[in-house]
C-alpha cells in the first residue's frame, strides 16, 4: 500500500506535541527539571568548603573531596546527587554525542540512569557488606573559615573561593536557637541554630527521591499485580481485585502512619518503603483494567499465535500500550508522596537525621512558630503543585477526545 | 512463619468469599452485621433482649439492603479481623517491647506486666486475648503508657470532639464545594468558574499544615477574630474545620463544576425550560440531583482524607480529639490505643462506606435498577 507518510506521527510523537500545547504543564516541567538541577548543585550554592585554596605554603580543592567525605555526607540521597553533580558534565557530554548520532532512545537514558544508579552503590558507604569502602572516606573536616579569618588577622596572604553560602545543613550553633527570619538568616534558624535556607535547599534532594522512590516501588508492584489479575482473569484477578477492594476501604495516610510507628530507628528510606508497599492498589487497577481490554485486540492474539512465552506478551507486547495511564498516575503519585512524607514528619515521625523539609516543619510545630512551618510548607506546594501540573498535562495529552 | 501462613490463608478465604453464591453473600453480610451489632448491644440492653433485637435487624437487613452492601460487609468485617491480626503480629516483629526500659527489668517483673496489661508473649496468644476481651468484654484493654487508665477511657471523651469536627467540616466542605461548583457549572467563565478552579488547583497541592498555619496567621493574629489554637467554646471550632474542608472543598467544587456543566446539555433540562420553569427551580430540582451523584459518590473518600487529615490538624491546633491520641499512641509505641483507634477509624469508615452506597441507591434509579 502507499500511504503518504509526510504527517504520520508516533503515538509518543502525537502526545509530545499535544503536551507541548498546554502551556502551564510545559511551565511545569521546566520547573520540575530546574528543581532537579537546583538538587543536584545544592553543594555549589552551600557548603562550607572552598572550592579553592591557597595560602603561602599550599594549594588545595576541599571542596571535591568534601563531597564523599562521611563525615560531610553520609546519607545515599546525598551521595547519588554529589555523584551526579561530579559527573554530570560527562552524561551532558554522552547524551551530546548521543543526540548527534541520532537522538537519545529509551534504552540510552535507561542505560546512562542505572549506570548512575550503580556508580552511587559503589560509593555509597557498604560496611553492612564487609567491605571497606576506598571511595567514600572519612577525612576529618578541616575549619576553612576560621583558618581563613586566622591568616587574615594575621596579615597573610590566602585566596579562598568560597560557594556563595558557607554554611553546611548540619552545623548547627545553640546560640543562635530559633531565630526569626532576618538578614543573615533569610528564613531563620531551627532549633539547634541550623541554618533553615541551606536545609531547605538541600530539602529539595530528599524531597524528589521520596516522590520517585516511593512511586517507583508502587508502580513496579502496581503494574505486575494488575497485568496478571487483567490478562489471566480467573481466580487470580478474584484475588487481586479483592486485595485491592481490602486495601482501599482502609486510608492509606492512616495505614502508613501506623507501618510507620512500628519501625524503631526509621531511616528516609523506610518512609519511602511503607509508602510504596501502601500505595500501589491505584495502579493495580489502572493496569488491570487496561489489560482486560488489550488481550482483546488482534496483536495480542498474533503475538500469542507467534508462541512467544506468556511473560513476553505481557510485560513487552502488551505493557507499553498500557503505560500510557501509569504514567499520568505515576506523576500526580510522586506529588501526594512528598505530601504524605511532610504529613508524617510534620507529626514527628519522619527521619530527623537528614535534612527534609519535613524536619523543619517538625521543629516548627514543636516550637509554635509560624514561619518555620510556612517556609518548607509553601515549597512542598510549590514542587506538590509543580508535579500535578505536569500529571494534568500528560493526561490532557494523552486523552483522544481532547486531541487538537 | 506460622503467624504469616496464617495470614495469607485468611486472605485467601477473604478473598474466596467472591466465589460464594449469591444468595449466601447476602446472608453471610446480614448475620455479620447483625453479630457486630450484638457485641455492642449485649452491654447496653443484656443477652436476651440485644439477641431478638439484632435477629430482627439481620433478618430486616437482608431483606431490605442492596445487595451491593451486604457483599461489602461480608468482606470488609472479616477484613477488619485480619488489619488487626496483621497489625498485631508486625507490632511483634518490631524489634523491643512496649514495656523495655532504660534499665533492664527482671523476667519475674515483665511476666506480671506481661498479665496485667494482657500483652503475652507471642502474637497468637495476644491477638486471642484481644479478640476474647473485645468480644466478651467489649473493652479495648488497658493503655500500655497511660497508667491505671484504660484505652476506651481515655477514647470515649474524644469521641464527640472529633466526631464534630469532621462532621462540620464534612458540611462545610460540601456546602463551600457545591455551592461554588454549581454556579461555576451553570455561569462557564464566570468569577464563580474561575474562583473554583483557582481554589482547585491550590486546594490539592497546598498541605493542610500550611492551610492551618496560614489561617491562624490572617485569622487568629492579623484580624483577631479567632482563637489561634486550643479547644473549648464554639469559636475554637470553626479555623479546623475550615483547614479539614478547604482540600476537599476544592475536590467537590471540581466535581459538582464537571457535573452541572454535563447535565445543563441534557434534552430533559431543555424540557424543563420549555415547561416555562424559572431558571432557579431548573438548577435546584431537576439539574442537581443528577449533578450532584459523583459529590456524593466522592464523600467516602473525603470522609477518610477528613479522617486521617484530622492527624495533622488535631496535632496543629492542639484538639483532644481521637486523631491526637492514635499520633500519641504512635509516636509512644502504645499497641493498645494504636489498635483501638485503628479499630474505631477502620470500622466508621467502612460505615460510612455503607451510608455512600446507601445514598447513591436512593439518589440514582440506575444503581437501583443494577442491584
Amino acid at each position: 500500500m502507499n500511504v503518504p507518510d509526510t504527517d504520520r506521527q508516533s503515538y509518543w510523537g502525537v502526545v509530545r506535541g499535544q503536551f507541548n500545547k498546554n502551556r502551564p504543564a510545559v511551565w511545569g516541567l521546566w520547573c520540575a527539571v530546574g528543581l532537579f538541577a537546583l538538587a543536584t548543585g545544592a553543594p555549589l550554592l552551600a557548603l562550607d568548603q572552598p572550592f579553592f585554596w591557597q595560602t603561602s605554603d599550599e594549594t588545595r580543592f576541599p571542596f571535591f573531596a568534601a563531597l564523599f567525605n562521611r563525615l560531610q555526607f553520609e546519607n545515599g540521597v546525598d551521595i547519588f546527587f554529589n555523584l551526579l553533580l561530579l559527573l554530570s558534565p560527562f552524561y551532558a557530554g554522552f547524551v551530546a554525542w548521543k543526540r548527534r548520532k541520532g537522538g537519545l532512545g529509551l534504552r540510552a537514558a535507561t542505560g546512562l540512569v542505572a549506570f548512575h544508579l550503580f556508580a552511587t552503590l559503589l560509593v555509597v558507604p557498604a560496611s553492612w557488606l564487609g567491605v571497606s569502602n576506598p571511595f567514600h572516606r572519612e577525612a576529618p573536616i578541616v575549619d576553612y573559615r576560621g583558618q581563613q579569618a586566622e591568616l587574615l588577622a594575621a596579615d597573610q596572604s590566602v585566596t579562598a573561593v568560597f560557594p556563595p553560602r558557607r554554611i553546611h545543613y548540619r552545623e548547627t550553633n545553640p546560640e543562635r536557637s530559633v531565630q526569626a527570619p532576618g538578614r543573615t538568616f533569610w528564613l531563620g534558624t531551627d532549633l539547634e541554630g541550623r541554618d533553615v535556607l541551606v536545609r531547605m535547599l538541600y530539602g529539595t534532594r530528599i524531597s524528589l527521591t521520596i516522590g520517585v522512590v516511593a512511586v517507583a516501588i508502587y508502580v513496579w508492584i502496581g503494574v505486575v499485580l494488575g497485568a496478571l489479575a487483567g490478562y489471566f482473569g480467573g481466580w487470580v484477578d478474584v484475588v487481586v481485585s479483592r486485595l485491592v477492594e481490602v486495601m482501599i476501604c482502609i486510608p492509606s495516610f492512616f495505614l502508613i502512619l501506623t507501618l510507620v510507628a512500628l519501625v524503631q530507628d526509621r531511616s528516609i528510606f523506610h518512609v519511602m518503603v511503607i509508602i510504596g508497599v501502601t500505595s500501589w492498589t491505584g495502579v493495580a487497577r489502572l493496569v488491570r483494567a487496561e489489560f482486560l481490554q488489550q488481550r482483546e485486540l488482534e496483536y495480542t492474539l498474533a503475538a500469542r499465535a507467534l508462541g512467544l512465552p506468556r511473560w513476553r506478551v505481557i510485560f513487552r507486547h502488551i505493557l507499553p500500550n498500557a503505560m500510557g495511564p501509569v504514567l499520568v498516575s505515576a506523576t500526580f503519585g510522586i506529588a501526594s508522596a512528598i505530601l504524605t512524607e511532610s504529613g508524617l514528619a510534620f507529626l514527628g515521625l519522619g527521619d530527623l537525621s537528614v535534612p527534609s523539609w519535613g524536619g523543619t516543619l517538625n521543629a516548627g510545630r514543636l516550637e509554635m512558630k509560624l514561619w518555620l512551618i510556612l517556609a518548607p510548607g509553601l515549597a512542598i506546594f510549590f514542587v506538590v503543585s509543580v508535579f500535578n501540573l505536569v500529571g494534568e498535562g500528560l493526561r490532557d495529552a494523552l486523552d483522544p477526545k481532547l486531541r487538537t | 512463619m506460622t503467624e504469616a501462613l496464617i495470614a495469607v490463608a485468611a486472605l485467601l478465604a477473604i478473598a474466596s468469599l467472591a466465589f460464594l453464591p449469591h444468595e449466601a453473600t447476602r446472608i453471610l453480610g446480614a448475620a455479620l452485621l447483625a453479630a457486630v451489632v450484638f457485641v455492642f448491644l449485649r452491654h447496653v440492653a443484656g443477652d436476651v433482649p440485644a439477641l431478638l433485637v439484632c435477629a430482627a435487624l439481620g433478618a430486616g437487613v437482608w431483606r431490605a439492603l442492596p445487595p451491593t452492601v451486604l457483599r461489602r460487609v461480608s468482606f470488609m468485617i472479616p477484613s477488619l479481623l485480619l488489619l488487626i491480626g496483621v497489625t498485631t503480629w508486625l507490632m511483634y516483629l518490631a524489634p523491643g517491647n512496649p514495656f523495655a526500659q532504660e534499665k533492664a527489668i527482671a523476667p519475674q517483673v515483665e511476666a506480671a506486666l506481661r498479665a496485667q496489661y494482657g500483652v503475652p508473649e507471642t502474637p497468637l496468644a495476644f491477638f486471642r486475648v484481644y479478640m476474647e476481651r473485645l468480644l466478651v468484654d467489649g473493652s479495648l484493654g488497658p493503655a500500655l503508657k497511660v497508667q491505671g487508665r484504660s484505652v476506651q477511657d481515655l477514647l470515649l471523651p474524644a469521641l464527640p470532639v472529633s466526631l464534630g469536627l469532621g462532621g462540620l467540616a464534612l458540611f462545610l466542605a460540601v456546602a463551600i464545594g457545591v455551592a461554588l461548583g454549581v454556579r461555576a457549572g451553570t455561569r462557564p467563565n464566570s468569577w464563580a468558574d474561575h474562583a473554583s478552579m483557582g481554589l482547585a488547583l491550590v486546594g490539592i497541592s497546598l498541605p493542610n499544615f500550611v492551610i492551618g498555619a496560614g489561617l491562624m496567621i490572617v485569622l487568629a493574629l492579623w484580624l483577631d477574630w479567632l482563637p489561634v489554637a486550643g479547644w473549648g467554646g464554639f469559636r475554637h471550632v470553626w479555623m479546623p474545620a475550615l483547614t479539614l474542608a478547604l482540600p476537599h472543598a476544592a475536590t467537590i467544587a471540581r466535581l459538582a463544576r464537571s457535573g452541572t456543566l454535563e447535565v445543563m446539555q441534557e434534552d430533559w433540562i431543555r424540557t424543563a425550560r420549555a415547561k416555562g420553569l424559572s431558571e432557579g427551580r431548573v438548577v435546584s430540582r431537576h439539574a442537581l440531583r443528577v449533578a450532584v451523584l459523583p459529590v456524593v459518590s466522592y464523600l467516602g473518600p473525603a470522609a477518610a482524607g477528613i479522617l486521617t487529615g484530622s492527624f495533622v490538624v488535631e496535632t496543629l491546633f492542639g484538639i483532644p480529639g481521637m486523631g491526637q491520641w492514635f499520633v500519641k499512641g504512635a509516636i509512644n509505641r502504645d499497641y493498645s490505643i494504636v489498635l483501638g483507634t485503628a479499630l474505631f477509624y477502620c470500622g466508621l469508615i467502612t460505615f460510612f462506606n455503607l451510608a455512600v452506597d446507601l445514598a447513591l441507591a436512593w439518589l440514582d434509579p440506575r444503581v437501583r435498577e443494577a442491584a
